[in-house]
């Protein structure tokens, strides 16, 4: 029985995004493609939207958009790569969609061959659908589970899909359970989202599993899947992946867009947007409406994320969020009062304070710290009260 | 994004170092009150000059390490408050004087800082008194006593029932009486209600574990159950062992200090028993009738050992419970 809930407690603030309908913005002024090593595209040549440009590791990347392109370059936000920079050719129209497949028939070998063709990738662990699902073809009883789970602060980028493209997310679950045989499906949420988010307990038909307890909430996944369905091997697929696998098996779409939660007080209409990889912060920014100006961009989470300085940082997988904020955060640091509050958040047991003392004391004893176990939640910096940045240091170590 | 990049926390919890600090100072004012309320403008005096010695000692401190002094740090104010606390209002200034220099000077800055030291600077500055100058600073005088401002004291000094604990005696003040503070005995020490509602207090606000002050507190009764130094009797024991002396102030104040103690559960459960059991012995073996600071002073040398320990006992029991398949599940994570 567990009487106290597990995790720390956040503000999740995810409300008005997760409220709104999904915004779309699929057709950007400008967007970066990442090229491989050598020349796979030069100045002048144009690309079209959905069009395989080149393949890497033999799987075709896709343009996400009508362009031509406007110059090769190693951009200041990641001067180790080289980049296209497309400049949009077309003028935007709403493009028709037609469905070339039926869902409710398409065989089970077809549905791996879309998600190969179109690239389906699931951002969350970097494996591309198909490689996921030809790996689990062969085992028996299983469970699909659509993970929808927002547990950090003002994100929603996979629980805002599923519930406002529930038919999409649904008919994506739909399909994995056919091409891997398995009768059971869920979608997994994260129970403590806010009070603007009341989950039901099915949608279209499918259970919504609730995870109880605070942030972290993925770690204990696992064991509320086997709790309610024993004896079954679950399968974890993100729901934007889920419904880029239905768009390739029903309109043969390749993926070529990402959700991106756009949020913070200096945003004025915070949304979840669907965004084309390659797309500028900046523009993603101004699409949403910039009220004020940022002193700060985060990306890739609240608590596990990174800064944006560069506004034409492009959208790529694993972005996740947006959050342009008025202030910049930034917070007295005090020395370490060895209150131990990091030792106590810790989902996994390892023990923050002595880590950091270690590793600024440069003392090699961390190393019998297990620090491998790190979970990246990030709770120990935002729990001390000397804002000292503690996951830094243990990340640091990890490298 | 160059693969140098660190993910992080962006979002920071709103309690600082400042506001932990802060509740300390809350949770130590209405002692100060009561202080005042019995014993008059010299208590509230001596905690100025307490609390205004420590401040300057640490910024002398900070300005000695040739670091720059932080006026917002108000871990000194804190450590001469329950310093001066601890004593009786008949102390003469120049002991609370000596004190909070020593527990600052001496205890703290030398070892690192706030944050880095290794013993308790309160505890330290009070042993070094109670042995330098035991007679001034283990007699009181009686509450509501006409006491001098200033120098010296006049009115008639005695002995609080910890020390008629450790002569066999029984003492003869009203249990009631003693948790309302009106009995002699240190200055903040004596208010039992007033400590335990603070203790509520800190504990809501999360600024003390609260696995220190009930281990300790416990194994302090257990003790005082089965080595009783009053011949009448368990619960007479248990009532007075817990209630004389600074055995509660120290539970709540001194032994809760985050920086000296264990930072891991285990080991703060293991700290606060054996900081109640060695309190014991003090009052019973040692040369003085209170032993907390003593007693605090040494298991703040085995603090990091018992965080160590406790770790590694608990890694192997984990292992012998649940055999390889853990290793290997915690190795492919």
């Amino acid at each position: 029985m567990q009487l106290r809930k597990k995790g720390v407690p956040l503000e999740q603030r995810k409300d008005p995004a997760i409220s709104r309908p999904i915004a779309h913005y699929l057709f950007p002024k400008k967007a970066y493609l990442r090229l491989p090593g050598d020349a796979a595209l030069k100045h002048g040549d144009q690309v079209q939207i959905d069009e395989p440009v080149f393949t890497v590791k033999n799987q075709a990347v896709f343009s996400p958009i009508d362009a031509m392109v406007e110059e090769i370059l190693r951009p200041s936000f990641d001067p180790d790569h080289t980049y296209a920079a497309l400049r949009n050719t077309v003028t935007p129209t709403q493009r028709q969609v037609i469905q070339i497949n039926d869902p409710e028939t398409v065989e089970a070998d077809r549905i791996l061959g879309f998600a190969k063709k179109c690239s389906v990738l699931d951002a969350m662990d970097g494996e591309f659908l198909y490689q996921k699902l030809e790996r689990l073809q062969d085992k028996r009883k299983l469970v699909i589970v659509g993970d929808a789970i927002d547990d950090e602060p003002m994100v929603s980028s996979r629980v805002g899909p599923l519930l406002k493209l529930t038919a999409e997310a649904a008919g994506g679950l739909r399909l994995v359970q056919r091409a891997l045989d398995a009768t059971e499906g869920c979608f997994a949420v994260f129970g403590d989202s806010g009070d603007a988010v009341r989950f039901p307990k099915t949608l279209s038909g499918i259970p919504v599993v609730k995870l109880r307890g605070h942030y972290p909430a993925r770690l204990r996944l696992k064991n509320e899947i086997k709790k309610r369905y024993p004896g079954r091997q679950s399968v974890i697929i993100s729901v934007p992946a889920l419904i880029h696998l239905y768009r390739a098996v029903v309109y043969e779409k390749p993926q070529s867009s990402t959700f991106v939660t756009v949020a913070g007080d200096a945003v004025a209409n915070p949304a979840n947007v669907e965004v084309a990889l390659g797309t500028p912060v900046g523009e993603v920014l101004r699409f949403a409406g910039l009220a004020k100006e940022p002193k700060r961009l985060i990306a890739g989470g609240t608590m596990a994320g990174y800064r944006i300085t560069d506004t034409e940082t492009p959208v790529r997988y694993g972005l996740r969020c947006l959050i342009a904020d008025t202030s910049d955060g930034r917070r007295t640091r005090y020395e370490c009062i060895g209150c131990a509050r990091c030792v106590k958040a810790c989902p996994v047991g390892i023990n923050p304070y002595l880590a950091y003392r270690y590793i600024d004391g440069k003392n090699r004893r961390y190393r019998w710290l297990e620090l491998d176990k790190c979970i990246k939640c990030g709770l120990c910096s935002y729990i001390c009260p000397s804002n000292i940045d503690v996951a830094s240091y243990i990340q640091s170590v990890l490298d | 994004m160059s693969k140098k990049t660190r993910l992080t926390a962006q979002l920071r919890a709103r309690d600082t170092s400042a506001v932990i600090m802060g509740d300390m100072i809350i949770a130590l004012v209405p002692l100060c009150v009561m202080a005042f309320y019995y014993y008059g403008l010299r208590a509230a005096l001596l905690t100025l000059t307490a609390v205004a010695v420590s401040y300057a000692a640490d910024m002398a401190g900070y300005a000695i390490r040739g670091k720059l002094p932080n006026p917002k740090d108000l871990s000194s104010i804190v450590t001469g408050l329950i310093v001066v606390l601890m004593m009786p209002a008949s102390v003469p200034y120049f002991i609370v004087v000596l004190a909070c220099l020593f527990a600052i000077l001496v205890m703290k800055h030398p070892f690192g800082g706030l944050g880095n030291n290794v013993f308790n600077p309160a505890a330290g500055g009070f042993a070094f008194v109670a042995i330098s100058f035991p007679q001034s600073v283990f007699t009181y005088p009686v509450p509501f006593a006409q006491l001098e401002p200033f120098g010296n004291v006049t009115a008639a000094l005695v002995e609080s029932p910890a020390f008629t604990l450790k002569l066999g005696g029984l003492p003869t003040y009203d249990p009631v009486q003693m948790l309302l503070g009106n009995y002699p005995g240190p200055m903040g020490a004596t208010n039992i209600l007033v400590i335990l509602t603070c203790l509520l207090f800190l504990l809501y606000r999360k600024s003390v574990d609260w696995r220190i002050p009930v281990g300790f507190v416990g194994a302090s009764a257990l003790i005082a159950v089965l080595f009783p130094r009053i011949v009448l009797g368990a619960e007479y024991s248990v009532l007075y062992e817990l209630l004389s002396g600074s055995l509660l102030f120290g539970a709540v104040f001194v032994v809760t200090d985050p920086v000296t103690g264990p930072k891991t559960r285990a080991g703060r459960w293991l700290y606060g028993i054996l900081a109640g059991v060695a309190t014991l012995l003090f009052r019973h073996f040692g040369g003085f009738e209170e032993g907390l600071c003593f007693a605090v002073l040494i298991l703040n040398s085995l603090s990091h050992v018992m965080d160590r320990e406790t770790t590694r006992l608990s890694r192997y029991l984990r292992r012998w419970m649940h055999g390889d398949a853990q290793l290997s599940e915690e190795k492919s994570k």
